[in-house]
């Protein structure tokens, strides 16, 4: 069952693609997927192109998939792991959330951080009483990891 | 406590009674009988009773379409011929010889469904053309259809599956006044049915009007995906039922269990449904999500907000957060 919605998903995908991002099986294996997503113009990643590790569980849609940076983000709900605090791959999972969402998601994420729910405590503070130091860091960030 | 032993001992007995042969077949009668199957091929066998008494196989016909044909296996087979039954309009005369096999069942069998091609490419003309409303769903044994003229009349076709080009038997209903004007029309033009043209043409031309079409399949035919597995049908389980007193056999064991192995029997809860499309909808009139049961009831026992009383599950739909509501064990 996994797989068949897996592979519908990717055809939806391809058929539609989501501006800002993209995303496909790495090899062979249907339940790993990596993905790009491209920093919103509206924040200090904008410019940046962002890799993301998708692996689906074996009872997906039923878990939700786990979604993993690659590329280094200083942003307070993704740490140096590439973990990322967001509650729809957690406990606001539903089957009615797709890839494309979560990617989607993700972008908005990148947007609009969430503070008040840090992954990152010293980002998060720095967010919240230094916002230009905040987006100076972040925009070296890009530069440095997320671009070339 | 006497007595419950009592009423056990009888409903035993009823059991007994109810199997079709009174003593188990020898192991020789086994023996020919799996050999027998095998000609005809494993992949062929849908379904073979516990005390041999029938066997069913799937047969496919050029067309693609597969038929299931049970074949009854009387006590001195091979000494007189089994029966056939099968979900075709008539069945054939079976030509038994003492030394013939299943496979010459099966054979003549797929003989008698290339003649029948004919009956149903008739049929499925007037499931095209015509606006039929009775049968809804019809079998490939039913030789009649009743199909909507307008006006509120209603004319029943028997179409002979025989000899499935010739004047059907044909019965109008409706208003008087307009039945009346159909009939005499229909008796004026009985001669212009030809067996070169397709029914409903033939229909058309003595009824001399444009008979009503099917109504628009795409409309009808929209079917939509389970909002949880993006899949229209649920998979199909290949289960084969294959039991029987298999003590005195040893290879005939071993070839039962290779089967089985090779089969890759999937999900037993899937039995049921496999191959169902989706039978739930969300209740809230904006979202009209369609799942099937089996896909809701996973999810609502995958996380930890689901509410049980008895045997359902109370929980939200995972579009629009609307109650809904499965059974745990629904079939």
């Amino acid at each position: 069952m996994a797989s068949k919605r897996i592979q519908k998903e990717l055809q939806d995908l391809q058929r539609d693609p989501p501006t800002s991002c993209s995303a496909g099986p790495v090899g062979e294996d249907l339940f790993h997927w990596q993905a790009t997503i491209m920093g919103p113009s509206d924040s200090p990643y904008s410019g940046g192109v962002f890799f993301v590790m998708i692996h689906f569980p074996p009872d997906y849609p039923f878990k939700p998939p786990k979604v993993n940076f690659q590329t280094r983000v200083y942003h307070p709900n993704i740490n140096s792991n590439g973990s990322i605090c967001l509650d729809i791959l957690k406990e606001q999972w539903s089957p009615a959330l797709t890839i494309s969402k979560v990617l989607l998601s993700i972008c908005s994420l990148l947007t609009d951080p969430n503070p008040d729910d840090p992954l990152v405590p010293e980002i998060a503070h720095i967010y919240k009483n230094q916002r230009s130091r905040y987006e100076e860091t972040a925009r070296a960030w890009t530069q440095k990891y997320a671009m070339g | 406590m006497r007595k419950t032993n009592m009423n056990n001992n009888n409903l035993l007995g009823f059991a007994v009674q109810t199997r079709t042969r009174e003593s188990t077949p020898s192991p020789s009668f086994y023996r020919s009988i799996y050999s027998q199957i095998e000609e005809v091929g494993w992949e062929h066998l849908v379904n073979l009773s516990d005390d041999l008494s029938s066997v069913s196989f799937r047969i496919p016909d050029k067309q693609r379409r597969s038929y299931i044909v049970e074949i009854g296996l009387p006590e001195d087979y091979p000494e007189s011929a089994p029966s056939v039954t099968a979900e075709v309009p008539y069945i054939c005369q079976l030509r038994w010889s003492k030394r013939s096999r299943l496979k010459d069942v099966v054979c003549q069998f797929s003989e008698h469904l290339e003649k029948l091609q004919e009956f149903w490419s008739t049929m499925d003309d007037i499931d095209r053309h015509l606006l039929v409303v009775d049968p809804r769903q019809a079998s490939r044994a039913t030789t009649y259809r009743r199909v909507d003229l307008g006006d509120e009349c209603h004319l029943l076709l028997a179409i002979d599956a025989s000899n499935p080009r010739s004047l059907p038997e044909c019965r109008f209903f409706g208003p008087d006044a307009i039945v009346d004007i159909l009939r005499k029309k229909w008796r004026r033009n009985s001669r212009k049915w030809t067996t070169n043209k397709s029914c409903p043409e033939n229909l058309g031309n003595m009824l001399e009007t444009a008979l009503p079409g099917p109504p628009n399949i795409n409309e009808d035919d929209k079917q939509v995906d389970c909002g949880i597995c993006y899949a229209q049908y649920l998979p199909i389980g290949k289960t084969l039922y294959l039991t029987g007193s298999l003590n005195s056999n040893k290879k005939i064991i071993r070839m039962f269990c290779s089967l089985r192995f090779s089969l890759s029997i999937e999900d037993d809860e899937l039995e049921d449904q496999s191959g169902s499309p989706p039978d739930y909808t969300c209740d809230n009139p904006n979202c009209s999500r369609a799942f099937h049961s089996l896909c809701l009831r996973d999810w609502l026992l995958s996380i930890t907000t689901t509410r049980q009383s008895f045997d359902v599950l109370f929980g939200d739909c995972p579009y629009c957060s609307g109650p809904v509501a499965v059974k745990i064990n629904s079939k």
